[in-house]
């Protein structure tokens, strides 16, 4: 995350929503899940992405997906 | 339909694009509507999209990234994206993007200008259908006419504004109507 925002570690938890805490847009958004994807072997289905709010939101999706 | 646009000469922080974003869309309301700056007052719907307090017949949309700031007003479904033109990002191209785009893409003389004609084009038409992410955008396709034209099978009309150096402004209204031509107003940052 932290390749994508510039905020302390200490900034990033399970709670944080990258759009309205880390001021990441739709296009990070859609970067980052793209390299999950890639680099995890993960299908996030677009219909989940919204559902996908937090980080421990998208932390819960690639385990139970993987 | 009014399209507002600034450019900062500098990376603007998040704080900086809202308060960028608050002055445009007083701008554009004021222009179209006639809606004095004082009177603006913006509430939530219940899904958490924004529209001004006590005027269904205003709709708005906001666009912002550190290069710059866009703000579409009009009376019907608008969405606006903007892009600061970078390296293209691989997982989005795979992620979102037709393999027909992608052809066009790396065929292009500025692969990475194209490749954000393509991402903000989609992303202003998940933006007007209110639908953001969950609209699967490799289906969102277009091609780009040697003109700029935005071309796609979509029933909406679109508009790229290309003309502020570094950066890419998307537009798109819901009902196509062949006479739509916006306003275009550029303000200082």
């Amino acid at each position: 995350m932290r390749e994508y925002a510039d905020v302390p570690e200490s900034a990033i938890t399970r709670e944080t929503d990258p759009l309205r805490d880390l001021n990441l847009t739709s296009y990070d958004l859609m970067s980052i899940i793209g390299r999950l994807e890639s680099e995890l072997g993960v299908s996030v289905a677009e219909r989940d992405v919204r559902h996908l709010v937090t980080l421990g939101d998208l932390d819960d999706y690639i385990r139970a997906h993987a | 339909m009014t399209l507002v646009v600034a450019r900062s000469p500098r990376p603007a922080s998040a704080s900086e694009q809202r308060d960028a974003a608050r002055r445009l869309l007083g701008i554009g309301l004021e222009r179209a509507f006639g809606v004095p700056p004082a009177d603006v007052e913006v509430e939530r719907t219940s899904d958490g999209k924004p529209r001004l307090l006590g005027r269904p017949d205003v709709q708005f949309n906001i666009a912002h990234c550190p290069a710059a700031v866009a703000v579409a007003v009009a009376d019907q479904a608008v969405g606006v994206d903007v892009e600061e033109i970078r390296a293209r990002d691989p997982y989005v191209a795979a992620r979102c993007f037709d393999a027909s785009e992608l052809d066009r893409v790396e065929a292009a003389t500025d692969p990475d200008r194209e490749f954000f004609r393509y991402w903000t084009l989609k992303e202003s038409y998940v933006k007007a259908l209110g639908t953001g992410l969950s609209h699967p955008l490799r289906s969102v396709r277009f091609a780009v006419s040697a003109d700029g034209e935005p071309e796609s099978d979509l029933r909406a009309g679109f508009r790229l504004v290309e003309q502020f150096p570094g950066v890419i402004v998307a537009l798109c209204w819901l009902q196509r109507r062949a006479s739509v031509y916006p306003d275009l107003v550029h303000v200082e940052w």
